[in-house]
């Protein structure tokens, strides 16, 4: 996925948990496929 | 040049992650920049502050917003704030807040006012994410909001808000935190409390928390002596919110600043996974990555970003690259060996 698409794409993720208050990517690891894994920390207004 | 400068609240950051401890850094910004926006948590030192009229106090919630585009900031004169308490701050507690309030008044000329009371405790408990970040819950967010509400229609044009957080002396996280080596724990519920405000309500907002007083520590590091000069961590809170600039969703007017004029994002190398740092990255704004150590390692080479970033490894050397910017020079030419051209075929 190109960076200009990746706040985009995760904010569309978290919106389907709730009303989004704060979000980070906290880390990004390697996959055994070469790809990778994101680890995002949200706060959700419930 | 206007440029951001960001030290994510709650994750331990070296330089920042204290008591207001990314002033320094946020002062000499300002100086290279002639244009700092920034945020309450590298202003905020409790009883210490710093005014300045080229730093723009910018609660987080909004400068993600402005950050992304969909928001302005209008810089005023001066604001009116209201204070808003939580009514599970004991009675003594409280009072010392409004003698801060009093004081501001009376001695920096603030305008402040209405203080309210929300209608019930709000209820903060703290919590740690699996990154180790500190975050928070509220028990109680529609008291929140209420009281918020009641201050706006009140005519205060910033909010404020002192929340009764749980506290425990003997807690380890706390003793490292004042001894220089631990994450604010009580920062990231700060955060919520802000944001929730901030999004509700569309005006600055910052919060401090309400504490007791700790018991004298000789090891305390200088970053944490901030927070234990006074009975609150009130004062900064009312000079940065005094200054800050309106937050403008509709029509810009000239003036206003928008995120199309950043020069610069000034940010520690491994926190660039947060939104408005990505924001700025979208539109290929100069990012200046700085060492300055925290929990994440959400750093350029993560993302791929390597070659694409400027690498400082102080602010004073962060500041050096944000005045070049500002005059237009190549930071590549300020180093050597200079690399080669770059031929297309």
């Amino acid at each position: 996925m190109p960076l200009v698409e990746l706040r985009s794409w995760i904010r569309h993720q978290l919106a389907a948990e709730g009303e989004v208050l704060r979000w980070a990517l906290t880390a990004v690891g390697p996959t055994s496929d070469g790809g990778r894994t994101l680890h995002v920390e949200a706060v959700i207004s419930a | 040049m206007p440029t951001l400068m960001l030290v994510p609240t709650g994750i331990g950051c070296d330089i920042g992650g204290y008591a207001g401890d990314a002033l320094p850094s946020a002062r000499l910004l300002a100086a290279a920049s002639g244009c700092l926006i920034t945020h309450p948590n590298v202003m905020n030192g409790a009883s210490l502050y710093w005014s300045d009229s080229r730093l723009h106090y910018v609660e987080g919630y909004g400068l993600d917003r402005f950050a992304v585009g969909e928001w302005a900031l209008r810089p005023v004169r001066r604001q009116r704030i209201g204070l808003l308490l939580d009514a599970g701050i004991e009675l003594d507690l409280a009072q010392r807040q409004i003698q801060v309030a009093e004081g501001c008044r009376a001695s920096l000329g603030l305008d402040i006012g209405p203080v309210i009371s929300t209608d019930a405790p709000l209820d903060v408990t703290l919590e740690r994410g699996a990154s180790g970040a500190s975050w928070g819950r509220l028990g109680c967010p529609d008291a929140l909001l209420r009281a918020g509400e009641r201050l706006k229609q009140a005519g205060a044009t910033a909010i404020a808000v002192v929340a009764r957080f749980p506290e425990d002396p003997e807690n380890e996280e706390l003793a490292a935190y004042r001894q220089g080596s631990g994450v604010d724990v009580l920062a990231g519920a700060e955060a919520v409390i802000s944001h929730l405000l901030v999004k509700h309500l569309q005006i600055p907002c910052a919060h401090a928390p309400a504490l007791d007083p700790l018991p004298l520590d000789p090891q305390l590091d200088p970053r944490a002596a901030g927070e234990e000069l006074g009975y609150t961590f009130l004062a900064c809170v009312l000079v940065g919110l005094s200054r800050a600039p309106d937050l403008v969703i509709g029509d810009r007017q000239p003036g206003d600043l928008d995120s199309m004029q950043l020069g610069a994002i000034v940010v520690p190398e491994g926190a660039l996974g947060g939104e408005a740092v990505l924001a700025c990255m979208e539109r290929n704004l100069p990012v200046v990555c700085v060492a300055n150590l925290c929990l994440l390692s959400v750093n350029a080479d993560a993302l791929g970003l390597s070659q694409s970033v400027l690498h400082a490894s102080s602010y004073s050397e962060a500041a050096g690259l944000v005045l070049a910017l500002r005059e237009g020079l190549s930071p590549a030419s300020l180093g050597r060996p200079l690399p080669a051209l770059q031929r297309l075929v």
